[in-house]
Parts: structure tokens; sequence; C-alpha cells
């Protein structure tokens, strides 16, 4: 792929008036001073086909707000667009990237947005074809690792390079910012570090997980837990679990020893049922209560209840017959039962009255029996002097906090104490009541301790039931502070600690995962690094002998010289020879040396055979070189360039003697050579210096023309005769005119080299004067200038004519 | 020149199954011209966190105390 023509609108040094760029040739030559918009126009040429440029990408490393938005032109002009006419695969194409928001960009083909690559235009590091003066040395004056990657880049390794950086920091940045679930283990893990330290068997592992960051040994640390289990309980537990079961065994034990907390917990989970349990207790007491004044109501009738039963039984027992089964006599006539079922069918209200309370009574029983069950859950004991005693000792430091405790345990005690002996006197009289009421004395006192008894059940139920909840609430709050004392016992508090540790395996698993993760990352890191080193070898054979092969190119039978490139673990020596001794090149070789090293380094980039672009671009290469390297670029490099390699040439330089000394040795190839005549806030005037036949046929139709084209006849004689005698210069005195002092000097400053030039007549250059002077733009901005006409142009065009015919230059 | 082979071998020849995954959304962010450079590092780290958080998930679900 080859340019034909360049338009640069709004971009870096190029404002709004945007003239195409005519590139159709071989070698393409710009001459302009330093800040005239050479480099604008390379780096427009980079950003085109890379939507970057590498002046941009250094810059943003050193302060991405600097340089922020800086490929737009300053003066604001839009659209900030690239566009080059191609010849690429024999046909022709219209390429552009316009500027979007936030320096993006997008690409387009022949009007249509598309990227490059529809035209298979890939562009890639492996085939920058943009060299840079300022970009030189930036390989050869960077980290190892750095040159290592632009090596690999060069050598089209850089998936794999920019796989390695990616693998590089997201490890990194995996172990610096872990996630929230390591730090959460790790937290757990080393909250119990301090006591486990003490422990023989976990002394290493704690050192270990107060590190930061905590190191993990799997399996080991878990053994050594279980070993401290084993010493703290005296048994060897193989398993996690058999551990754990042994240690809470043994806590118990150690806590017990501590204060025995289970006399006094309490269970509130039981308080509903309980609760139930004596609503039922004094439900069933009331109706003992109304069958007791149901039975007594009903003892109207002279017979106890006991001859009732003795009669009723005796005609069950003697159903017929006469025999008497109390006195075996023929007493039972028939009267006689008669009689007895009589009085047993007058009593059957009583009987059945007294079969209902003793039901009733049998379900109080029942009742006040299933309560005491059902309290007994909620597992409250007493507390001993001792104990209390020793509750005491143990909150020495927080007297209220024990005080305060011993005070409500005393109330719930209390009233736990009233419900059981209002329950027990309740009992009490349901065991007698039936009893008693056999005898008639006794029947108002049976009936009035029923409804005594009833009431004293009924207004205990509540005052009870508060007593156990509020107990439970105390317990609650106690409770832990209970514990922690408990647990800071020494023994308690090391059990805790293995204990605790132990239960944490799930935690220990996701750090050794996030350790394993870490592990295998960075082995893919060494084996993507090993695969690198090994492709690097191998194309170094191939490509690094190009670099060398360009790099002695320009260091034609030099003692002193760049040697070789020596790839390492992510690193690359640069390695040079001072007569036969190998020495690091970059601390070693001069400037132009390096620069040399630069130059081969980027060219080999450029002439990758498989490279879509089929231009390369200079940017001032040769700055830094002592004559005899620049010489070597200009007469070797460039024809290896033009010749070997097929490339159109864009040589961009500030230096008017190298363009001139590129335009003299390759006058036979089709060259163009540029000027930035000026560089104004529109952009720099980029004009072509064209063949002097072309320049005056265009004066002699412009003299024709009216008053506008007359005076761009006078502009174009100016530009006609600094051409002529920078010509002639060369072609009579052998070389360009003197360099730097008349690069940019203009027709007036040029002239008195003309009265030097070997053969020139004194009426020649008397004429000359005449001409120069004819034109000079000082002269037309007096009063009264006029612009001449075609009779006052044309002895100039004769004038100058002649002189370029005399001297064989048209 | 860039050459894809060099990827997709180490790809291949990548075993263990992090590893391989690592690589394998690399690949596929470097070669989507949409996805910034600044995202490559991202979407690797997106995948070490999630290898974590299966063993995570996996303990989890586990009674902490046998």
């Amino acid at each position: 792929m080859r340019l034909v023509n360049l338009t640069i609108r709004n971009f870096r040094g190029f404002g709004a008036g945007a003239e195409e760029i005519s590139l159709d040739g071989d070698l393409l030559l710009f001459f302009g001073p330093n800040g005239f918009g050479k480099t604008s126009l390379a780096e427009a040429i980079e950003w085109l086909f890379y939507g970057m440029t590498k002046r941009r990408q250094l810059g943003d490393s050193y302060s991405r707000s600097e340089y922020a938005n800086s490929f737009a032109n300053i003066h604001g002009g839009t659209p900030t667009e690239v566009t080059a006419d191609v010849l690429i695969r024999g046909r022709r194409a219209l390429i552009s990237r316009r500027l979007g928001q936030n320096e993006t960009s997008e690409t387009f083909v022949d009007g249509v947005a598309a990227p490059f690559s529809t035209l298979g235009i890939t562009p890639i590091e492996a085939f920058y074809p943009v060299v840079a003066q300022h970009g030189l040395q930036t390989f050869v004056h960077s980290k190892p690792k750095d040159r290592r990657d632009a090596i690999c880049a060069a050598f089209g390794l850089d998936e794999l390079t920019a796989l390695k950086n990616t693998l590089d920091s997201a490890r990194s940045s995996f172990q610096r910012t872990p996630p929230r679930a390591v730090t959460e283990a790790r937290r757990e893990l080393a909250a119990n570090v301090r006591i486990l330290g003490e422990l023989n068997e976990t002394h290493e592992l704690a050192r270990r997980w107060q590190a930061t960051p905590l190191q993990l040994r799997l399996p080991e640390d878990t053994q050594a837990l279980l070993d401290a289990a084993s010493t703290l309980t005296g048994v060897e537990g193989a398993t996690t679990a058999n551990a754990l079961n042994n240690l809470r065994e043994k806590r118990l034990q150690a806590s017990r020893s501590v204060f025995d907390a289970s006399e006094i917990a309490s269970n509130g989970g039981v308080l509903a049922n309980s609760g139930a349990a004596l609503e039922a207790v004094a439900s069933s007491i009331m109706e003992v209560e109304r069958a007791i004044a149901a039975a007594s109501a009903a003892m109207a009738s002279a017979y106890k209840i006991a001859f009732l039963d003795l009669w009723k039984k005796g005609l069950e027992l003697s159903p017929t017959g006469d025999e008497c089964p109390m006195c075996e006599r023929d007493t039972l006539t028939a009267d006689k039962r008669a009689e007895i079922a009589k009085r047993l069918a007058d009593n059957v209200d009583r009987i059945q009255k007294n079969e209902a309370l003793e039901a009733a009574v049998n379900t109080a029983k029942a009742e006040i029996a299933a309560y005491h069950s059902q309290i007994s859950e909620f597992g409250v004991g007493d507390l001993r002097i001792e104990d209390i005693q020793q509750l005491r000792q143990l909150f020495f430091a927080s007297e209220e906090d024990v005080e305060g405790f011993l005070s409500d345990f005393e109330a719930f005690r209390a009233a736990r104490q009233f419900a059981q002996d209002t329950l027990a006197a309740a009992k009490t009289f349901l065991d007698d009541c039936t009893a008693q009421l056999e005898a008639p004395e006794k029947v108002t006192s049976v009936v009035d301790g029923a409804v005594r008894t009833k009431d004293s059940v009924a207004n205990m139920v509540a005052p009870a039931m508060e007593a156990y909840r509020r107990y439970d609430e105390v317990w609650k709050r106690f409770e832990p502070k209970l514990a922690a004392l408990i647990s800071s016992d020494e023994i308690v508090a090391r059990i805790d600690a293995v204990g605790k540790t132990l239960r944490l395996e799930p935690a220990m698993r996701v750090l050794r995962r996030y350790d394993d993760v870490l592990e295998e990352t960075q082995e893919l890191i060494r084996s993507v690094e090993a695969e690198m080193q090994n492709r690097q070898a191998a194309l170094l054979a191939t490509r690094g002998a190009e670099v060398k092969a360009l790099y002695d190119r320009l260091n034609v039978g030099a003692d002193v010289v760049f040697d070789s490139m020596e790839p390492g673990t992510d690193s690359m020596k640069l390695n040079a020879t001072s007569f036969g001794a190998r020495m690091p090149a970059a601390a070693n070789l001069s400037e132009c040396q390096l620069n040399c090293l630069g130059l081969a380094m980027w060219l080999m980039r450029a002439t990758t055979p498989s490279s879509p672009f089929g231009f390369v671009l200079l940017d001032d290469p040769v700055q830094s070189m002592d004559d005899d390297h620049t010489e070597a670029f200009i007469a070797d490099i460039i024809p290896h360039l033009l010749d070997d390699h097929g490339k159109q040439v864009i040589v961009l330089s500030h230096v008017k003697r190298i363009t001139e000394r590129l335009r003299e040795l390759n006058a036979a190839r089709g060259h163009k050579v540029f000027h930035y005549d000026s560089y104004t806030r529109g952009g720099p005037a980029i004009t072509e210096q064209i063949a002097l036949q072309k320049l005056l046929t265009e004066i002699k139709g412009a003299a024709r023309g009216n008053e506008e084209n007359r005076a761009y006849a006078v502009d174009r004689i100016r530009v006609l005769t600094e051409h002529f005698i920078r010509e002639l210069h060369l072609h009579i005195m052998g070389v360009p005119v003197p360099s730097p002092q008349y690069d940019r000097a203009t027709a007036s400053a040029l002239y008195p080299l003309f009265q030097g030039i070997t053969g020139t007549t004194p009426a020649e250059v008397t004429g000359l004067r005449d001409t120069v002077q004819f034109c000079d733009p000082a002269h037309h901005t007096q009063v009264g200038y006029a612009v001449p006409t075609l009779s006052n142009i044309q002895p100039h065009i004769n004038r100058m004519e002649g002189l370029m015919r005399k001297y064989g230059l048209i | 020149m860039t050459d894809p082979a060099h990827l997709n071998e180490v790809h291949s020849n990548t075993t263990k199954p992090l590893s391989k995954k690592l690589v394998e959304t690399f690949r596929n962010a470097v070669r989507d011209p949409s996805v910034a450079k600044t995202d490559y590092l991202q979407r690797v780290k997106n995948e070490m966190e999630a290898a974590l958080q299966e063993e995570f998930s996996d303990a989890a679900s586990e009674p902490n105390n046998p």
C-alpha cells in the first residue's frame, strides 16, 4: 500500500485550510525549519493508520491531563480528519480517520465507515512504518522489560507480551486487593492467633497467621490444631469432628470448674407451653369446684354414697336368687331386690355427680403433673451459697451486674416457690375432697375449700408466668457476661481458640484456594514467559540479524559497535563490543551509535515482509548523527529501502543539505521535494519544489491573465529566482547552497551567491538583481504600487528563461 | 508480524482449567476491537475472582460444625 495524496485537516499543527499534498512518487522529501509542522505531518499519517501516535502514548504515560485532546488543532476547527488516497493491490482507495468524542475516532473507506482491515491493512506494532527521531532511542533507553516488550512487539509476539503483562497486573491486583471473602477469612483466622501462639502445637501457625498477608499451610495447619486439641483434651482426635466433640466435652468440664451455669440457665423456648399447661391446671381446678358443688347438692338423700355403691355391686353379683352376697342367707328376696333397685334409681343423680367429681379431680391432678413436667424443662435450679460466692468472685470487677442478677433471681425463686406451694396445696385438697364429701358435716368446708383452691390457683397463674418470662429475659442479658468471664479462664480460652479455629475450615479452604489461584497464575505467567523467550530466541536469529545488518550499514568499519540482543527473563539486554570486548550497549555506545541502533530497530519493523505498508516515513532521522553516519543513511539506507524493499520513502528533515543530497542522489527516481515555506495560524504552507520548466510555463500562463493572475505570476517569478539560484549553485558548483544559513533564504538573500557562481557575467548579475527587486514582496506594499501588466512582466520572464537555457537547467 | 498462532498455541498447550480460562478470556478480549485495553486486566481478574467464588460457595454450603 502506497500513499498517493494526503489531506490533513485540523490535526495537530494543521488548521482548517487543508490542501491536498500529492505524494505520488517513490521518494518524497520534505524540508522545513523546526517548528513549521513537519512532525505534525508524520503524526497525521501515524494517527490515520493507528488512531494513536508514539509521542502521545509516551506523553500519556507522563501526564494524561497534559496531553489530553492534543490531536485536535488548538484553534478549534472541525472536523479533525486525515484523509489519504492510497494505492493498494492495484486499486485506489480513499481512507480517512475522523476524531470523535473523547478522542475516539472513526475510520472510513471510500467514504463509508469501515475498518481499514477491510482493505487488508492491519495496523500492528510489528509493521510500524513511521520512524520518528524522538522515538529512536526510546527503545534503547528503556527498562530492560520495556525493551523486551518492544522487541516482542516488533517480532509480532505482542499478543503474548500483552497476555503476560495482563496476567502480571491482574495477579498483582488480585494480591494487592483481595476479594472480600479472602479478607473476611483472614480476619476470622487471625482472631484467635494470640491464644494459639501460647500453645506449642500452634505457636508456629500463629506466627505465620499474624504475618501480612496471613500465610496458611494446609494440611499442616489443620494437623497442628488437631494436635493442640489432643493436648488440651487428653484424647486423640483423628478427625476435626472428633476433635470438636472432645473439645466440647472438655470445655463443659473446664467451664463448670469455673462456674456451672447449667443450674441457672433458662430455656425460654418452653415458656409458651408452660403457660398453657398452667392455664389448663387453673381450668381443671375450676371444673373440680363445679363438680364439688354439684355433688354436694345431690346429697339430699340419707344414703351414703358407699352404701349406694355396695348395693349396686350386690345386685350386680346376685342378679337372681335370694342369697345375699354379704350375709350368705336368703335375705335378698324379690321384694328386697326391688326395694334396693328403687333406692338406687332414686340416687342415680348423686352417683353420676360423684363420678363426675372423681373424673374432674383426676383431670386436675393430671394437669398439675403435666405442668410440673413442662416447667421442669425451663431448667432453672437453685443457687447454693457457694454458687453465689463463686459468682461474686467472678464478677468482682462488675459488682452491679451480679447483684442485679441475684436480686432478679431471688424474685424469680420466690415467685416459683409460691406457685409450687399453691399447686401443692391444690393437690392436697384434691386428694381429700371426695372422701371428705362423704361426711355431711364436712360438705360445707369442702365446698369452701374448692372455692379457695380455685381462686388461689387462678390468682397464681399470671404472676407465675410473668416471673418465668422475666427471668428468661434477665438470664439472656446476664448469660453473655457470665460466658465471657468463664471464657477468659485460660484453659477455657485455649479450648475455645482451638475449637473455634477448627470450625473455620471453610475460611481455610477459601484462603487455600486463593493461594492456589495466585500460584497457578504465577505458573501460567512463567510458562508464557518461557514460551515468549523460546519464540523470541528463534526470531532473534532471523529478525535480530536484520537489525544488526541495518546497524552495520550505518557503521561501516567501526570498532566500537552494537553486537547483539540477549533475551533474559522479563528483559532484553543490548550488547556492544569495543575492539572485541563485550559491554552493555545502552551505557557505552555514543548517542550517534544509539540512534543508529534505534533506527535499525524501527527499520527492521517497517520492512517486515508481510507488512501491508508499502511506505516508510522517516521524521528527522539523522539529527544526532555525524556526517559519516548521515551519509551512510542517505547513500545506503534510503536506496536499500527503495530498491531492496520496494518501499515508498518519505523523509522529513530540517536540514536543507540532507534534502538536497537525497534529491541529488535520487534524481533518476520518481521523487518530489516539498518546502515548508511558512507556518501560520492556519497551519504550515507546504509547496512542492516543482521543476523549473514547469514553473516557467505556469508563470507565462498567469502573466497573460487578469490582475490577480498577474500578481500570482510575479510571486511565482520570485519563487523561480530562488530555485534557479539554488539549482545553478548545485549544478555548477557541485554542492547545494551553504546550510544552514541559506536554508530559509529568500531570493534577495540568495542573490549574492549568484555572483560567486563560476561563469556568471556582470550583466547577468545586474539583470537578476533587477528581477529579484521586481518580485520582492516588500515593494508590493508601497503606496502607489500597481500590479504590473504583461508588458512589464514579460522582460523578467524572458530573462529567467534565457539564464536557465544558457546554464542548461531547462 | 502479530501471529495469532502464538497465542492460540499457548491456549492449546495450557491444560489446567483456570489457566486455560484466563488465557481464553484474554484472547477473547484482545481480539475484540470493542474491548478497551484497560478492560483486559479487569476481565482476567474477574475470572480469578470467579474461581475463588466457586470455592467460597462450596465452603458456604457445607456445615461449619462437623
